[in-house]
């Protein structure tokens, strides 16, 4: 979204036009404004219980809640998170480099909308859906199982469901679009003629890449990447689906607290720590959107 | 002796949409060391197809590029050694102007004390001054200032030939011309051999020994500039070069020692010199100042009527209607005619200078 935003950053100032325009706009705003306020409120409320006692999540005042946070098995499950979202937001930030280069650069319209047709089913198609997909492929005597001991003869050599394996396949293919659409965003601001000089400058195309598409598309890849790690630390469905209780991440434990153990609390401060991580993952995007208007300029 | 051509082109031809456009058709050309030409033509004739093909960024239908002598079909740019200034100039973005002008020595593998004084001697060549402008992005440039630093990145690489795909496109009139005074001294001074594309008759005269006019992806003529703007070979490059006067031949009505005496098919009769055989349907062509007006008649000059008058940059300009319905344009230095429109003028052709030409 932020490259996207990027790439259309310098529009002619319109000011007669604004004058003109600005009270409908304001009053369009009005229903995304309500529902960003609501959202405020959610916000408010949560850190408002996570500073309440069990049971008493509107009357009682207390901290109890956060040094269970700094629990040795939840700090080790939110390293976990982080630490998945981080490799998670990497490798689909690589894998989505050559596809988004395809899809910037290909001359055929067909391949180009087949091809966004498959990056873009990912944000169509239930989460649920996709994870019930990994584990009829990944899962006991799943269509990789049969495969693997058609091929070798050998029964379950190993198993990428229940485990981080399967939880990292799940969430790099489910947050492809997320990191795909920015960085062909990016690519697609770069004129090929900036390759071409490159080439005639005596640049292979492995220096192409390397001094000319990759620096210039990076915000692009950084926004996909920030995106991606964003959306995998609140990762709820994937894991719990994919990951079956072996691997627990945030989201994961909130609903458990909240739901199973009534620990609303913790819930609540498991869910604080989420929307800070979210707001600082948030700066570091601006950061790097700043840098990228800086070159474009 | 006679050194080998730095670029020779073969019977080059470029066609696109499954052959229904032909950008470039069959052309041959030659660049010499130490030569400037310029392929100069209306939009759309080919000019950027065929500098594309000689770098090697798009490949030839048929036909051969010769670079240095050698066959370089299937070479990739990067080992070419060809320079090309783009279009869009291609400025790299991202880069200092120091960065954008060591990019191609970088790759070349130059060690980087070299690089550093090359790059600083490639910008004082183009007189941007390294201590002001090193450092500087690209946006924080001139279009005038953008235009040097693709010129020093390319010429600080030593190319064996030099293209320019109309750089200056984009700068206006008056720093267009001093750039293009400016880069041919700089050209000379290198003594490198280029070719200069343009659609700008006025850049291509200024810059380049020799100008090649190109249309609808074939070469018209090939001279020296003043041997085309003298001697054009048809009216389309007649008229490309600059205002030109085209009358119809309906008949020839006298021929002797080369002087042929011809009537317009609007009725007047012209004298023409130099001119042999005449074809079917062919045109007597001749310029604007190949023309005097007079107030009185003078004798044996054609009467009209002028419409309008113009004054620009030092000179006057009518457009006089004769009876058979043809308007002449006439140029003068002085303001032969005290008239305005409506008045009536005569008009006499420089024989020498008129031309015919077949199409
Ligand atoms: N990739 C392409 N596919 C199809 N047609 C093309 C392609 N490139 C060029 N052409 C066509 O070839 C012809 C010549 O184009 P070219 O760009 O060489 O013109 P030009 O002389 O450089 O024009 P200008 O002065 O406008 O830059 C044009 O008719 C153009 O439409
Ligand atoms: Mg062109």
């Amino acid at each position: 979204m932020t490259a996207i935003e990027n790439s259309t950053a310098p529009l002619p100032p319109m000011e007669k036009d604004a004058a003109i325009r600005k009270p409908p706009i304001r009053l369009l705003l009005l229903p995304a404004g309500t529902l960003i306020g609501l959202l405020l409120i959610c916000a408010l409320v949560v850190l408002r219980m996570s500073l309440g006692e069990r049971n008493a999540e509107w009357t009682g005042w207390s901290l109890r809640a956060y040094t269970q946070l700094a629990s040795s098995r939840n700090i080790g499950i939110i390293v976990d998170t982080i630490w998945m979202a981080l490799l998670s937001a990497l490798i689909t930030t690589l894998v989505a480099f050559p596809i988004a280069l395809f899809l910037t650069r290909t001359t055929s319209a067909f391949a180009r909308r087949l091809v966004l047709i498959a990056i873009l089913l990912p944000m169509i198609i239930s989460l649920l859906v996709q994870s019930f997909g990994w584990m009829a492929i990944l899962g006991p005597n799943g269509l990789l199982d049969q495969a693997i001991s058609a091929a070798t003869g050998i029964e379950r050599p190993f198993s990428l469901l229940f485990n981080r394996t399967g939880v990292m396949l799940g969430l790099v293919q489910t947050s492809i679009p997320l990191a795909v659409l920015p960085t062909a965003a990016a690519l697609r601001s770069i004129p090929l003629s900036l390759e071409e000089a490159a080439n005639v400058l005596g640049a292979n195309r492995l220096r192409t890449y390397r001094h000319i598409l990759l620096p210039l598309a990076w915000p692009g890849m950084a926004a996909g990447a920030i995106l991606v790690f964003g959306v995998n630390t609140g990762a709820f469905v994937v894991p719990l689906l994919l990951g079956g209780l072996k691997v627990m991440t945030i989201a994961v434990v909130i609903r458990d607290q909240m739901g199973t153990f009534s620990n609303w609390p913790l819930g609540a401060a498991l869910s604080v720590l989420l929307i800070l991580l979210a707001l600082a993952v948030q700066s570091l995007n601006r950061l790097i959107v700043r840098t990228n208007v800086e070159i474009k300029r | 002796m006679k050194q080998n051509p730095v670029l020779e082109v073969r019977n080059l031809s470029r066609t696109f949409a499954q052959g229904a456009v032909r950008a470039v058709d069959h052309i041959d050309l030659d660049v010499q060391p130490g030569e400037i030409i310029s392929i100069l033509g209306p939009s759309g004739c080919g000019k950027t197809t065929t500098m594309r093909i000689i770098a090697g960024l798009e490949s030839p239908t048929s036909g051969e590029v010769r670079i240095l002598g050698k066959d370089v079909a299937g070479k990739p740019p990067h080992k070419r050694n060809v320079g090309l200034v783009f279009q869009s100039l291609a400025i790299f973005p991202h880069m200092s102007v120091k960065q954008n002008v060591a990019f191609g020595l970088r790759m070349q593998g130059l060690d980087s004390k070299l690089i550093e004084t090359k790059v600083a001697k490639a910008l004082e060549l183009v007189q941007l001054s390294p201590e002001k402008f090193a450092e500087r992005r690209p946006s924080e440039l001139s279009g005038g200032q953008l235009q040097r630093v693709a010129l020093a990145r390319t010429l600080v690489t030593e190319p064996a030939l030099v293209l320019f795909d109309e750089p200056m496109a984009a700068l206006d009139r008056r720093l267009r011309d001093y750039m293009a005074v400016e880069l041919r001294a700089i050209q000379k001074q290198l003594g490198i051999a280029a070719v200069y594309v343009t659609h700008d008759q006025e850049t291509a005269s200024m810059m380049s020994d020799r100008v090649i006019i190109m249309s609808a992806g074939k070469i018209l003529q090939a001279g020296t500039p003043e041997e085309i703007y003298e001697a054009p070979n048809s009216r389309f490059v007649s008229d490309f070069l600059g205002d030109t006067n085209t009358l119809r031949i309906a008949r020839v009505l006298d021929q002797e020692d080369g002087t042929s005496l011809v009537q317009t098919d609007a009725g007047l009769a012209i004298r023409v010199a130099n001119c042999s055989a005449i074809a079917e349907g062919a045109f007597v062509i001749f310029r604007p100042e190949q023309t005097v007006v007079h107030s009185a008649d003078p004798g044996g000059a054609f009467e009209g009527k002028v419409v309008s008058s113009q004054f620009r940059s030092g000179l006057y300009r009518w457009q006089i209607v004769l009876p058979g319905g043809n308007t002449l344009i006439a140029q003068s230095t002085e303001n032969r005619l005290a008239s305005s429109a409506g008045d009536t003028a005569w008009v006499t052709i420089d024989s020498g200078k008129a031309r015919i030409v077949s199409q």
